[in-house]
């Protein structure tokens, strides 16, 4: 027993120095100028533990783009890492570090959740964050919708031999509330007629389809849908 | 507390990374981009064709343009019994009938007696689309109700998959019986490309080789043995007048016309062993193309006419070259395997089909030129001389199946195969013809 406890600390500062050295990883990723702070533990974990609670809805952009990084500068302090002018940033209390404005680090930044707050998320909500980001406010279950009306159009669509990789055509798709086709119109042809209504057929063929019941989400997303098709997986 | 803590976000941390990792999604109104397909035969059903002659019909044409349609592999055709009605005109179709059995094309039709012959009429309906591809009508001289049949089926499947029908096409082909035995014979012959119709083009004691098509598919030339000494034939299919082009000392092999019907490849073995030459077919000027020591053989043309490929073992093995014809830039095109010979170029210039052996079995393969790749496209093992149909979709091939040699035709894309039916003797040396 003694023995084991003699390798707790050890253990414990390993662990530490793993979850360090990710945070460090992703902390990259998400937001490039923090990386150099980045040097001392303390501040990671300090943040790590106040931000478990929160959880912040509003729609975080997590891709690293290039466009909030300016502001990600004055505005460091939510940053777990941050603190860009801090030289040596007080453990435990990291919001001091930073020298202006805007203390609460739990305050949620909208366009930009630091690794700290999707780390304090459940992964519940940070996967529903993530759902609904990519569209700015669309609802989480756009995503499901659209992805089984792909599967349904893909299992129905048969590609004449003269298909080739590369070919491309839309089609617009006019549904109803009930999931029904009313119309497919070509909007842009590929060139080759035979593709062209291989596709029509496979959205004829796959219809009707799952439609959210919220008629305002249905009237967003669902009432007129783009299908772009455009094979990859041809031998030629 | 800290420790439990990353222990239980990590793999969540890991998930959503990957999460971020799918490409973005577009804003408002859905647009969707579908990459993948299933590529399933396609449901058509080809109602029976209504006889509006007297009597009873000489044979059905749906029946002619189901199996044709069949054969291509790229649609599930309805049988007869399963439709809930019969129209035969697109005003007596009823939408519901169709798209309650999944049938997305209907193909349906009459057909008249007329003076001159025969006619139908015949039509293609878009059962989810409801609408009508086309209405037409065609003439045929008495007799010729199967060529009409295959005209329609060219039709609808160039209709239905972009590429030009290749069911009007004829086939070559030699039959050899009695093998090894005092009454052995081998005839060249002729048939439709479902088999219908064969006709003997010629009837020799001494083995027949090699037939091939002029481009305008008028011509066929050979190579004969029937002075006992190999020799080249050119004869016309309609009148049967038939000319010796070569017969040179030792070998005379393989003839091929160019794409413009003027020339003909061919293989010499006259200076000593076999090289390929080119004949002018209007001076009659022959050229000498290749001149190694190796053996050189089996040529054939590219799509353009300025190369021939050909089998060459210059390399230790037999494998495939290709040489400019004017330039005489020589380029190995095959390196996949040990045996590759008897190559054809399809006309994209992308693709070559050829005898592949593999573990000592022999494939007809096709290789992509771009990429190297090489696609076994047959099962069988004895499979040689592929010829592709004019619409580039399929290859016919010579193969043994119980002990005897038939004809077997595969896709290009290997997903599709189908056995000739022979009904007596060997089978052998497929070729098939042009559009006609």
């Amino acid at each position: 027993m003694a023995g084991l406890r003699a390798y707790l600390w050890p253990l414990a500062w390993a662990l530490l120095f793993h979850v360090v050295a990710l945070g460090l990883f992703s902390a990259n990723w998400s937001s490039p100028p923090a990386l150099r702070q980045n040097s001392t533990a303390e501040p990671m974990m300090a943040e790590l533990l106040t931000l478990v609670a929160p959880a912040p809805k509003p729609a975080p952009k997590p891709k690293a783009k290039p466009r909030p990084a300016p502001k990600a500068k004055p505005k460091s302090q939510k940053k777990a890492a941050p603190a860009p002018l801090a030289e040596a940033p007080a453990p435990a209390r990291p919001e001091k570090a930073a020298p202006e404005r805007n203390a609460p680090p739990a305050a949620p930044e909208p366009e930009k959740p630091s690794l700290q707050e999707v780390l304090g998320t459940d992964f519940e909500d940070a996967l529903a964050a993530e759902a609904s980001s990519d569209g700015s406010d669309r609802p989480e279950a756009v995503g499901s919708y659209e992805a089984d009306l792909m599967a349904r159009i893909v299992s129905q669509w048969s590609r004449p031999p003269s298909a080739r990789n590369g070919m491309s055509c839309d089609l617009r798709l006019a549904l109803v509330p009930t999931g029904e086709l009313v119309s497919v119109t070509l909007v842009r042809s590929s060139g080759n007629a035979a593709f062209d209504r291989s596709a029509e057929l496979a959205v004829r063929r796959a219809a009707p389809f799952q439609v959210p019941e919220d008629p305002a989400v249905f009237d967003a997303y669902f009432r007129s849908v783009t299908v772009t098709f455009s094979p990859n997986d041809l031998r030629y | 507390m800290v420790l439990a803590f990353s222990g239980r976000r990590l793999p969540s941390l890991l998930l959503l990374w990957v999460a971020l990792a799918l490409g973005p999604l577009a804003r408002g109104e859905l647009a969707i981009e579908i990459t993948q397909g299933v590529d399933a035969p396609v449901p058509v059903a080809v109602v029976p064709f209504a006889w509006q002659g007297r009597g009873r019909p000489p044979e059905d044409l749906g029946k002619i343009i189901r199996f044709d349609l069949a054969r291509s592999g790229q649609f599930a055709m309805t049988a007869p019994e399963d439709m809930l009605s019969l129209p035969s005109r697109p005003e007596e179709l009823y939408v519901r009938d169709w798209r309650v059995q999944g049938i997305a094309y209907v193909l349906l039709g009459s057909v008249r007696p007329t003076e001159s012959g025969l006619e139908a009429r015949y039509a293609l309906f878009d059962v989810f689309a409801e609408r009508l591809l086309f209405d037409e009508t065609l003439e045929a001289p008495p007799g010729q109700l199967r060529a009409l049949a295959h005209r329609i089926s060219d039709r609808a499947y160039e209709q239905l998959t972009g590429i030009p029908g290749a069911f009007s096409t004829r086939l070559l082909y030699v039959v050899a019986q009695n093998i090894a035995t005092e009454a052995e014979t081998f005839r060249l012959e002729m048939a439709d490309a479902d088999g219908a119709n064969a006709q003997t083009l010629l009837k020799s004691r001494e083995p027949i080789l090699s037939a091939s098509w002029s481009p305008d598919g008028q011509t066929v030339v050979y190579v004969s043995f029937e002075t006992g000494k190999p020799a080249i034939y050119l004869q016309e299919i309609a009148t049967g007048r038939r000319e010796k082009l070569t017969d040179f000392e030792g070998l005379n092999g393989s003839p091929v016309f160019s794409p413009d019907g003027k020339q003909l490849a061919l293989v010499l073995s006259a200076g000593g062993n076999p090289d390929i030459f080119v004949l002018d077919l209007e001076t009659r000027k022959l050229r000498q193309l290749t001149r190694h020591f190796a053996i050189d053989t089996e040529p054939s043309w590219t799509a353009d006419g300025e190369a021939v490929i050909f089998t060459s073992n210059r390399g230790g093995g037999p494998q495939i070259y290709k040489m400019n014809v004017r330039s005489r830039a020589i380029e190995r095109l095959t390196f996949v395997g040990d045996y590759n010979a008897r190559a054809r170029m399809l006309a994209d210039g992308r693709y070559l089909i050829f005898v592949h052996r593999q573990d000592g079995i022999f494939h007809i393969a096709t290789q992509d030129l771009e990429r190297g790749t090489v696609q076994i496209l047959t099962e069988t093992s004895l499979d040689e001389s592929p010829s592709v149909a004019p619409n580039g979709s399929m290859a016919i091939y010579a193969t043994r199946s119980n002990g005897r040699g038939i004809l077997a035709v595969v896709s290009i894309d290997g997903r599709v195969k189908y056995r000739l039916p022979s009904t007596e003797g060997d089978v052998r040396e497929p070729a098939w013809s042009p559009f006609l």
